[in-house]
């Protein structure tokens, strides 16, 4: 009896003294409060417009781009489609450090809900449109590993009905007058060289129907969204002035990294707004992998994305010029973005390791700890990771920081 | 905390002060420049120097304070010596070579020179990577000639509280918490005086309040000190957050708008809330100027 006294005792002294060392957990300030609504799921707004892709809402269109998006014959082995490395179950990425296509590339597959909301897609913002993106994993050797052409006889096949309802009749030609090889490469002379044989207004539509594959691609992954997380419900609560309810949401270790986060180990200078990221790229200091190649990230993909047959200004964009903003003022500081990668969003973070752009690390812990120390060496100026200004956290404040980021776990939608 | 804040900023500003004058001390050119007229500088406290064959003038402000170790800035105004009168240097090739004297050394990453008219070229990402001797070796071409010019600095020191992108952060740890409010006293306003007091600037932003993380356009009116509304002028604008040490993620443009004095900022974007800094340069005819402002995004 004295022993389930003590015990009693012990657990009742032990919850005390956790609340002791957080007496303020669940308090915040108008400021405070301001900066949780701005993390708010419902700050969020609507999707907003896809000016160069007139079929974005189309829901013909995202039926479409649903059927292709889970269709294996897009590719060159039969066995890779864009949901091999975006799984539905899994976040919409996968599991693996890199992306494993037809063979292991140098980045991680990038989970893709609220995709629709940023300017700048892939690790290095190469693409500025959902659409686009959708057309490069097709042609690259590592990942689909099959051409425009072959797109083309796929769709033919295989999407006849669907495709010419929505955008106009298939270009007619063979297998025997157009090889099925031919697409414009850098890295195969002798694709290219097929792909240069083709008369160039038989190329411009040819394009357009990838360029096609990739707008119906889109419309189903702009319906790919984030669904409220435990942290939503507590911030709501917290505009609600609901006090009693918060201890109710959050224990007060999350709350005590929540108020990390956006405080002192500045976790909300990049990961900001509701989606947590603020689109933008930057250098961390992550290494390579070892045996990877250095990765100059950001800084290559600004001539790409200018350059891009496919971007917003292109001929298969349906954006008026003035309509192309990002593109318009996007910063070419080249000097700036070197080995910069995209912030990524941190909804849903603890349920999808790996993490990094080469999924260099295997749980949020590591994570966190090559911040604290990377924090640590900026400070004696040892590290050149310039963009990293966490302030000094202990290894406590890691595992509070971690707690917390677990609240941003919620659900994925998209269109059934 | 905030007397120690204090205390840091009156150390700070007495090692500015010391850098500047060794800055010019060590360079063996002095302020008092006599006859000629390019050879005045522009800024109060600004280095001043002349290239080696006296081409040309260059007038440093380093916008970060004292040059550091970690990523500087600074603004250089170029003058040459035309028949007697001074000219601005216009399309210059101006390269800028951070170098260690004492270790035969320069940096691995190349300062970033932009033009921004009326003589005036901007200079982001001048790295010293490490304490000691420094100087900064301008190489300028133009059709005036091509010349050199060294700027020296005795005792680049380490600044903790500069890191960040760009080196502009000017990153205060006592205040900076979230970074979301400018510092006490800040001044605020949408419409200020230009550095060398020629115009009267204010801007309003088309979309209310702020947004973030949107494209949106600024209207920017300027007008001279009588108040009279200046067109032509040629304006450049960047800006910065201070506390967290990034530029802006666009490169907005400025173009003449439909009212005389009216100006057009298009392509704003700020991608967090908080304290930003948005600088413009102006040129009109010859003069320069440049005027900056402060605002709290939220």
């Amino acid at each position: 009896m004295r022993k389930v006294f003590f015990g009693i005792l012990f657990l009742y002294m032990t919850a005390q003294f956790s609340w002791a060392m957080h007496p303020n957990a669940h308090h915040w300030t108008e400021k405070e409060i301001q900066l949780l609504k701005s993390l708010w799921i419902r700050s969020l707004g609507p999707l907003p417009d896809s000016p160069s892709n007139k079929w974005a809402d189309n829901h013909e269109a995202a039926a479409l781009g649903k059927k292709l998006f889970f269709d294996k014959r897009l590719s060159a082995n039969g066995k890779v489609a864009c949901a091999t490395c975006h799984m539905p179950d899994y976040n919409f990425t996968d599991a693996l450090p890199v992306a494993h296509g037809l063979e292991d590339t140098t980045r991680r597959s990038m989970p893709m809900a609220g995709m629709a909301y940023s300017p700048w897609l892939f690790w290095d913002g190469r693409a500025d449109s959902l659409w686009a993106q959708a057309l490069g994993p097709f042609e690259n050797p590592l990942e689909h590993g099959i051409s425009r052409v072959k797109c083309l006889y796929i769709i033919r096949d295989h999407y006849r009905f669907d495709y010419e309802t929505l955008f106009g009749e298939i270009p007619r030609f063979s297998e025997d007058q157009v090889s099925p090889l031919a697409r414009p490469a850098a890295d195969n002379p002798k694709v290219d060289a097929l792909w240069k044989d083709i008369p160039q207004p038989l190329q411009i539509k040819i394009n357009r129907l990838f360029s096609n594959i990739g707008k119906a691609i889109a419309a189903y992954g702009r319906t790919i969204q984030y669904g409220p997380s435990k942290f939503d419900r507590y911030v709501k609560a917290v505009i609600e002035e609901k006090s009693d309810k918060l201890p109710e949401i959050f224990t007060s270790d999350e709350a005590v990294g929540l108020r990390l986060f956006i405080g002192k180990a500045q976790c909300i200078n990049c990961h900001n707004g509701p989606l947590l990221t603020n689109n933008d790229f930057h250098d961390v200091g992550v290494p390579q992998p070892k045996g990877f190649a250095p990765d100059r990230g950001r800084a290559p993909a600004i001539a790409m994305v200018r350059s891009s047959e496919f971007n917003c200004l292109g001929p298969y964009s349906d954006a008026k010029p003035s309509e192309c903003q990002e593109l318009r003022f996007m910063d070419t500081n080249i000097a700036k973005y070197e080995k910069a990668f995209k912030t990524p969003s941190l909804r849903n973070v603890g349920q999808r390791p790996p993490y990094m752009h080469a999924g260099q690390f295997m749980t949020l812990t590591e994570v966190l700890q090559f911040y604290q120390k990377a924090a640590k060496e900026t400070r004696n100026e040892t590290s050149n990771s310039l963009e990293i200004i966490h302030g000094e956290i202990s290894d406590k404040e890691i595992r509070l920081l971690e707690t917390f980021l677990n609240t941003l776990n919620g659900s994925v939608v998209s269109a059934q | 905390m905030k007397s120690y804040s204090r205390m840091l900023a009156l150390f700070l500003m007495a090692i500015g002060s010391l850098a500047l004058v060794t800055g010019c001390q060590t360079t063996g050119t002095s302020h008092h420049h006599g006859g000629k007229s390019h050879l005045k500088p522009h800024y109060e406290g600004s280095l001043f120097t002349l290239s080696k064959n006296k081409t040309y003038s260059v007038e440093m402000r380093l916008k970060d304070g004292p040059l550091r170790v970690g990523r500087n800035r600074a603004d250089i105004i170029i003058h040459a010596d035309d028949q007697g009168k001074s000219r601005d240097v216009e399309k210059a090739r101006v390269t800028i070579t951070p170098w260690m004297p004492m270790h035969n050394h320069g940096v691995p990453i190349d300062p970033v020179v932009q033009e921004r008219g009326g003589g005036l070229y901007t200079i982001d990402n001048i790295d010293a990577i490490m304490e000691g001797l420094w100087e900064l070796r301008i190489a300028i071409s133009s059709k005036y000639g091509d010349d050199t010019a060294v700027f020296e600095f005795e005792d680049v020191k380490k600044d903790h509280a500069k890191t960040g992108h760009q080196g502009h952060a000017h990153m205060d740890k006592m205040s900076m918490k979230d970074g979301l409010n400018a510092p006490e006293g800040t001044d605020l306003s949408a419409k200020k005086m230009s550095i060398r007091h020629l115009y009267s600037l204010s801007y309003e932003s088309l979309v209310s309040p702020m947004p973030i993380n949107r494209i949106h356009t600024w209207k920017l009116m300027i007008k001279d000190r009588q108040g009279v509304p200046v067109s032509g002028a040629l304006v450049k604008i960047d800006g910065d957050m201070p506390a967290h040490g990034h530029g802006l993620p666009t490169r907005p443009e400025v173009s003449a708008g439909d009212k005389p004095g009216l100006y057009l900022v298009e392509g704003m974007k700020f991608n967090m809330p908080g304290h930003w800094v948005i600088n413009f340069y102006l040129t009109k005819g010859k003069e320069t100027d440049t005027v900056s402002f402060d605002l709290e995004v939220r």
